[in-house]
């Protein structure tokens, strides 16, 4: 007799060996709560962000050679643009589905990045960063870092002014970098900005294959460090220890979870991409070097960058005639490097300053470490803040205050408001401390009281435990 | 870019007082801070209280005097916009009469030392 199930069950088994495997799969326990779904929410997007990729590549021409456009959108009709953004046009008009593919895409990629920078919130703040897990916190931070230059690669290939605009400040940011920044810019444009031809299938063999390549090792290895080390999770019970796990298990526990999620994802993704705009390129129009306008914002996870560079006080670093430090390197370059750096050495900074060398699998409520909940909330503050500057010409359209005015607010602001943050975090975290222990004292104290009473009626006392 | 102003206003650097043939200047439109077009041009709607024309960049605000050579006048530019030099030949077109004063384009190790006539 042959069994339709078993049998290719079997023979897979035995040729695999993978029923062991696969049993401690599923049995792997996830934490039970919502928190930890956060970085499940960016996994997905980026699941989206392939698919809607993929199709987009089927249409889309990376050359800058010169066309005339005639289509569907006659604002634009006679217009000379390059290939490239004409490919766009038409993928917005001409294309079953297109807009809403492409619209989705560029949803998929903010939803992306703004999933990681809350999933890594999330674990700064409950220091889940700590022994065995550092290394995962690093692959984490190199996957937002890769991913903000996938996505500005992404809205560069288009060709439209915005993309133009946010290429020749990259341009002029790598020129910035001291001593090298010149020629390394230089031989990867091709030639001064525009630059050649070339870099265009530079842009797009890096954004279509290069980069998510790299984002989809370094996630498989962050997931797999995740299983190795295990989740973290809350003290949310007695039955949660530094030693037992506390969970539901991958099947069938996690699965329809997570199922549901993949759908809620993509479905929010496609809403969004199919109901509000997103980057109008048309409007935009196609780029020349001579272009630029007012109001000209790029996605939101580079406005922190733009922010710097327009704060920062105008000078070049310079050494008789030779241009040390040109200024946009300190806003475009060593701002990202030094959040980078400082997110990443954390987990050494902190078992320095409290000498805790111990792991931790139970995670800490942010008020269970002050010091470190004071500096993530003061240093997070810093970075919107600048990044609030990169709009303050959109906050001058909308409320009026000069932008003058509001570039030495911010000049001081920056400093002033994370600094006072510190001291008032820090402040409500112990005295939230303070009466925990109060409460878990009164407790205490009842739970004896109870138990007195108890003994006076005669009652046999309960065994512990 | 060219842009015609108003010869009595002109305050142009030493050197440089033939450039500007009929207030005619000349300027690199690169932004000398990271390379976007100085796409904007600044003109007062009320002059009395407001400062005079300028070169603006769209994408840090750098501000620039035309007046005055393309000297930074606001923004996180380090260095003035480069001119080039004009002349009107004989037959009245219009004619640059030389190179740059300085390397256009954003700034770099070597940005500061003097263009070569290539
Ligand atoms: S590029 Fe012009 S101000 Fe920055």
């Amino acid at each position: 007799m042959t069994d339709p199930v078993q049998d290719p069950v079997r023979f897979i088994d035995e040729r695999t060996a993978g029923a062991a495997l696969l049993r401690r799969g599923l049995r792997y326990l996830f934490p039970d709560h919502w928190s930890f779904l956060l970085g499940e929410v960016a996994l997905y997007s980026f699941i989206v962000l392939i698919g809607t990729g993929i199709y987009l590549a089927l249409f889309f021409d990376p050359s800058t050679a010169k066309t005339v456009y005639h289509g569907p959108y006659t604002p634009l009709d006679g217009q000379t643009m390059s290939a490239a953004f004409k490919s766009v046009v038409d993928i917005s008009f001409a294309y079953k589905a297109g807009l809403l593919i492409r619209q989705t895409h560029h949803w998929a990629a903010d939803v992306f990045v703004a999933s990681m920078v809350i999933h890594l919130t999330r674990v700064f703040f409950t220091g889940a960063f700590r022994k065995p897990r550092e290394l995962t916190w690093i692959i984490g931070l190199l996957m937002l870092f890769t991913a903000f230059l996938e996505g500005y690669l992404g809205y560069s290939l288009v060709d439209d002014l915005l993309s133009g605009m946010g290429l020749a400040i990259g341009y002029g940011v790598g020129l910035s970098i001291p001593v090298i920044g010149g020629p390394m810019t230089l031989s990867l444009f091709g030639a001064p900005f525009p630059g050649k031809p070339e870099l265009w299938s530079r842009m797009y063999i890096a954004h279509v294959l290069l980069i998510p390549i790299l984002l989809a090792v370094l996630i498989t290895i962050h997931l797999a460090l995740v299983m190795a080390r295990h989740h973290t999770q809350f003290r949310q019970s007695r039955r949660h220890t530094e030693r037992r796990i506390v969970g539901v298990p991958l099947f069938p526990g996690q699965t329809p979870r997570s199922l549901a999620l993949v759908f809620f994802v993509a479905a929010v993704l496609f809403l969004l991409g199919g109901l509000v705009q997103i980057n109008p390129i048309w409007q935009w129009g196609p780029f020349e070097p001579w272009l630029g306008t007012n109001g000209a914002q790029p996605d939101w996870y580079l406005g922190w960058l733009i922010g710097a560079l327009r704060l920062m006080p105008s000078f070049d670093l310079t050494i008789g005639h030779f241009t040390l430090v040109p200024n946009p390197f300190w806003g475009g370059a060593l701002f990202p490097l030094v959040v980078l750096g400082l997110l990443a050495a954390f987990p050494w900074i902190e078992r320095r300053l409290t000498g805790d060398r111990t792991t931790h699998n139970l995670l800490d409520r942010p008020r269970d470490a002050p010091n470190r909940t004071a500096f993530g909330v003061a240093f997070l503050t810093w970075v919107f803040l600048i990044f609030a500057f990169g709009a303050a010409d959109r906050i001058f359209v909308l409320l009026g205050l000069s932008y003058n005015t509001q570039l030495y607010i911010f000049r001081i602001g920056i400093w002033v408001v994370p600094l006072a943050l510190f001291f008032g975090v820090r402040r409500v975290c112990r005295e939230l401390q303070t009466s925990d222990r109060i409460e878990e004292v009164r407790e205490q104290a009842e739970h004896e009281a109870e138990e007195d009473r108890g003994a006076v009626a005669g009652a046999p006392a309960q065994p512990a435990g | 870019m060219l842009i015609r102003v108003d010869t009595t206003k002109l305050k142009l650097p030493e050197g440089r007082a033939s450039w500007a043939p009929e207030g005619i200047l000349a300027y690199s439109k690169i932004c000398t801070h990271a390379g976007c077009a100085v796409a904007l041009y600044r003109k007062p709607t009320f002059p009395v209280l407001e400062p005079q024309d300028a070169l603006v960049c769209p994408c840090h605000y750098s501000t620039f005097d035309p007046f005055t050579g393309g000297t930074v006048t606001y923004g996180p530019a380090g260095r003035p916009l480069p001119q080039l030099p004009l002349e009107i030949d004989a037959d009245g077109n219009l004619r640059a009469a030389g190179n740059f004063s300085q390397r256009v384009g954003p700034s770099w190790w070597n940005v500061r030392s003097r263009p070569t006539n290539d």
